[in-house]
Order: structure tokens, then C-alpha cells, then sequence
């Protein structure tokens, strides 16, 4: 985990759980950037731990919260229920089981375009798992770029060329697939934000499907 | 390695002897080596937890509301009001380190905002120790400051080798590391030495081996609220004994250790799942029946 000064005298939050509460709102975070900002409609089914406790926890009113782009410190996070209905954000909860080898601390959050699966991994610590149909790993330490592409040769040289002449750093990349020469889901981990105008010259690749970026969590 | 870099205490307290520096002094260099800002960028960060953890404190000391569970609420408003009368026999400075950690604590379970040191769950106890005996001892900023910094690296240390989660090693890597960080951090304040600084978090730390998660309804509220003062007198106990000489018999480093052993022989139904202990008391089970 991280050791850093302030990852142990911090975070900064709402309380009441490092957990419950500040991961979840960071997994809400995440997802709204997914999504590029609020969405109309949400859904998150939660999992394990993160559902039996309930709204003990805030967990419901940290996750709307994140959605809504307030940040886990703020105090705002309290009244996130009222804060959605006045901003037409339309709210559902509902529990699922994901399974035994996912992490207590789960859940699956919809919208009409877009699925995300994440985990609060303790320390206010979150992370993405899933998008759509693909495994990631995104935690939000840095600006991410996510892309759907047609597998074939060569596709990841041509982004990596489109990023590297934007002036862009690799720091981290990871490719998921459901099948060879079907659908690759890609996440890129950039050193530094993510060029201005990447997604449509991304998006100008012709086996590349889409492009989002997941921006980080923290400046 | 880095050159303040550290991954034990031991470590920590050559590093510190090397360059004739304090703890806090070379906890600071290190996070400045590492993260490449500068030691006054750090302090000014620090400084504004600080802040908030005095943020938490007044919060929770003014309010008498309930928690939304209905378990907890208002208790630190009572050790005012307490301290505030001096119609008891008590020994007042100490129930003011009760009162604030109380206060930080329930500010915690009413969503109100806190610094996690290390978790939220035992966020009352280093800002207790270190706001109240400040106050008592009028100490400066700068001198709070310092001593968070320490608290920090006692805080690596048991991350580094054992665990800060209470969920895989008990409430010992919660509060009790809170406990060992306030310990250390109460040294530095009272102008010990580095090593009996180690030394008090070391006393404070085994005595909460083997300590058991088990929150009622899976609230962070009961033990947990109280145990947040239980642990601040903890980590004064610690301190007073090492400022007096007393030295841990059993060194920092390997108490580590043995809360990462003892940590993993905790069954998991008593390792924050509220399926044990005092969360399946009678009581318990009436006041939250849905767990």
C-alpha cells in the first residue's frame, strides 16, 4: 500500500469509513469520467461487504456523490441525495452478487451506454476492474486513456505512434480481449494530462472503436 | 536506495543518527526526496490536516447529534460539558485528550470531515494526543507539525511490515497503530529523544496485539468511538513511560512483526465482518437487526 506521508496522515475526507465511504466516492469519480461528466440516469448494484452495509456507511450517498464530481473531502457528500434530484441525476440501488473472487467492497455501476465494475480496496483506495465487456486495471493515479479497438497487428504501434507524436509518456499499458481477432479493450496509463484533440486523432485510427479518458483522481 | 530512504525503524533511527537529525527531520527528507517537492511544501500540506483534524475536534465537541444508526452521538459533548464543570474529581487534562478524541471521532461517524491517521476509523486518536497536550504544554504549530511528520513514519513502518487495515489485521493495525503513531508523536512533542520516541510507539503498540474488529451493525461507531479515547490514553501511558526511561523490552521492528503474525491468526468472522464479539452480542443484535 501506498506509504507516502500523506497517504498515512490523510486522506482528507468525509467520513465514516476509509472504505465505505472515500473509496466509494472515488469509484463514483471514475465512473463520471467514464461517462465524460453526469449522466441522467444511474445504477449502482452493489456487492458483498459494500452492500450489507448499507447506507451505514454513506456508501450510497458517497458513490451519487462521485457521480456528481464532488470530491471525497467535501462536505457537500452528505447531501448528495438532494444534490442529485436537484441536478436531474435519477438514482437506483440494487445489490448483486459478483461472484466469490471479487472484492468485498464491489460494485457495478450502469448506465444506458456505459458499465463499470470497481472496488474499494481499503486506505479510500479505488479501482476500476472492469468496463463493458473488459478487464482494466485503473485506479486514477494517472490520466488514463481507454480504447476499444478491432484486434489486429499493429493497431497498438498506431496508437502509441498517434500519442508519442502528441508529445504524450507511456507510463502503463494493459490489453484485454474476448477472443483473437475480435475486440481488444486497451488502458493506457499517460505521464502527464492527455494531449488536447488525442481522442479524435485516436479516434481517426480505423480499428479503433472508442476512446475515453479517465482523468486522475487526484492533481 | 534513496538516501534517507527507510523501511524499518531501525532504519529510520541509523538514517537519523547518520545525519544528526530528528525522526521527524529525516521522515520529512525522505517523502521530499521521493515525492520531489520541497520540505516546505510539505509542512504547509501538513499543516492544513492539521487543521482539519482541529476541524474535527471543535465539531465534534459542540454537537449532540445522533448518528444516522441512532448508536452513537454527543458523548464528546458530555466530556465538555464535564471538564467544562470541574464538579468531578477528575483529572482534567486527561479528559480533555478523552473529550478530542471523542470529538474527531464522532465527527467521523456523522459524515463530518477528518484526516484518516491512519484510517478513519481511528482518526481520534493522534489528533487527541497531539491538539490537547499542545494546548497544555502551549506549544507552537511548527512543533505539531514535526511531530505529525514522525507519526507519519512510525505509520510507514507498520504499513511497510504489517498492515494498516483492520480488515487483515484487526483493530491492532488500526488503532493501535493510531495509537503507536500518537505515542511517537507525544515523544517528539515532550522533546524526547528519537529513540525513546520509537520506544513509546513500540509500548503503545503491543499492548494491542490480538485486538479484535467487530463493529456493531458494521457501523464505525461502537467499540470504535470509545476505543478512540481508550487508545489515546494508550498511547499517554506509552509515553510517559518512555519520557520516564522505560524502555519497550521488545524492539519496534519486531513488534511489527508479530502484529502481521497475530494479525493473520485472527479468524476473519472477527476482522471488520461483524460476525463475532461484540457485534453479535444480545444487544447488538436488537439494536441492529438487519445485520
Amino acid at each position: 500500500m501506498p506509504t507516502g506521508v500523506f497517504d498515512i496522515i490523510g486522506p482528507i475526507m468525509i467520513g465514516p469509513s476509509s472504505s465505505h465511504t472515500a473509496g466509494a466516492c472515488r469509484l463514483g469519480r471514475l465512473f463520471r469520467s467514464l461517462c465524460g461528466g453526469t449522466p441522467e440516469k444511474v445504477r449502482f448494484a452493489l456487492h458483498g461487504s459494500f452492500a450489507r452495509t448499507g447506507s451505514g456507511h454513506g456508501t450510497d450517498l458517497a458513490l451519487i456523490a462521485g457521480i456528481l464530481g464532488l470530491r471525497e473531502d467535501d462536505p457537500r457528500v452528505r447531501d448528495a441525495r438532494q444534490l442529485a434530484e436537484s441536478e436531474g441525476l435519477a438514482v437506483e440501488f440494487a445489490r448483486i452478487d459478483l461472484g466469490e473472487d471479487a472484492h468485498p467492497n464491489s460494485v457495478e455501476i450502469t448506465t444506458e451506454t456505459h458499465r463499470m465494475i470497481g472496488s474499494s480496496i481499503g486506505g479510500g483506495r479505488a479501482e476500476i476492474s472492469t468496463i463493458d465487456r473488459y478487464q482494466v486495471q485503473i485506479d486514477g493515479s494517472l490520466p488514463t486513456v481507454f480504447l476499444i479497438w478491432r484486434d489486429s497487428p499493429g493497431v497498438l504501434a498506431k496508437v502509441a505512434a498517434e500519442l508519442a507524436s502528441a508529445g504524450s509518456n507511456i507510463a502503463t499499458v494493459r490489453l484485454s480481449r474476448k477472443e483473437k481477432h475480435g475486440e481488444a479493450g486497451a488502458t493506457i496509463e499517460l505521464d502527464g494530462l492527455p494531449p488536447t484533440g488525442i481522442v479524435e486523432r485516436l479516434e481517426k485510427i480505423p480499428e479503433v472503436k472508442e476512446v475515453k479518458i479517465i482523468e486522475a483522481l487526484d492533481d | 536506495m534513496a538516501e534517507y530512504g527507510y523501511n524499518n525503524a531501525n532504519e529510520l533511527l541509523d538514517i537519523a543518527a547518520k545525519h544528526d537529525i530528528s525522526l521527524s527531520r529525516a521522515v520529512l527528507l525522505y517523502e521530499s526526496e521521493t515525492s520531489g517537492r520541497s520540505s516546505e511544501l510539505l509542512e504547509t500540506e501538513m499543516k492544513r490536516r492539521l487543521a482539519i483534524m482541529r476541524h474535527a475536534v471543535d465539531e465534534g465537541r459542540r454537537t449532540q447529534e445522533k448518528s444516522k444508526s441512532g448508536l452513537t452521538g454527543g458523548d464528546a459533548h458530555r466530556l465538555a460539558n464535564a471538564v467544562e464543570d470541574r464538579s468531578l474529581p477528575l483529572q482534567y487534562d486527561f479528559a480533555r485528550i478523552i473529550e478530542y478524541a471523542l470529538a474527531a471521532s464522532e465527527t467521523n461517524a456523522l459524515l463530518g470531515r477528518i484526516v484518516a491517521a491512519p484510517t478513519a476509523g481511528s482518526c481520534g486518536i493522534l489528533p487527541a494526543v497531539l491538539l490537547a497536550e499542545s494546548e497544555r504544554l502551549k506549544l507552537s504549530p511548527e512543533r505539531q507539525i514535526e511531530a505529525l511528520f514522525v507519526a507519519a513514519g512510525i505509520g510507514r513502518v507498520i504499513a511497510l511490515g504489517a498492515t494498516l487495515a483492520g480488515a487483515e489485521g484487526g483493530c491492532a493495525a488500526e488503532c493501535g497503530a493510531a495509537s503507536a503513531m500518537a505515542a511517537a508523536a507525544l515523544a517528539s512533542l515532550y522533546g524526547l529523544d528519537n529513540r525513546a520516541q520509537v520506544d513509546a510507539a513500540a509500548l503503545a503498540l503491543k499492548n494491542s496485539l490480538g485486538l479484535v474488529c467487530d463493529p456493531v451493525g458494521g457501523y464505525v461507531e461502537v467499540p470504535c468511538i470509545k476505543r478512540n479515547a481508550i487508545f489515546a490514553a494508550v498511547a499517554l501511558s506509552a509515553t510517559t513511560m518512555s519520557a520516564a526511561g522505560v524502555v519497550s523490552v521488545i524492539p519496534f521492528d519486531e513488534v511489527v512483526i508479530a502484529l502481521r503474525q497475530v494479525g493473520r491468526a485472527i479468524i476473519p468472522a472477527l476482522k471488520e465482518q461483524s460476525e463475532g464479539g461484540l457485534a453479535t452480542t444480545e444487544t447488538a443484535c436488537r439494536l441492529c437487526p438487519n445485520r
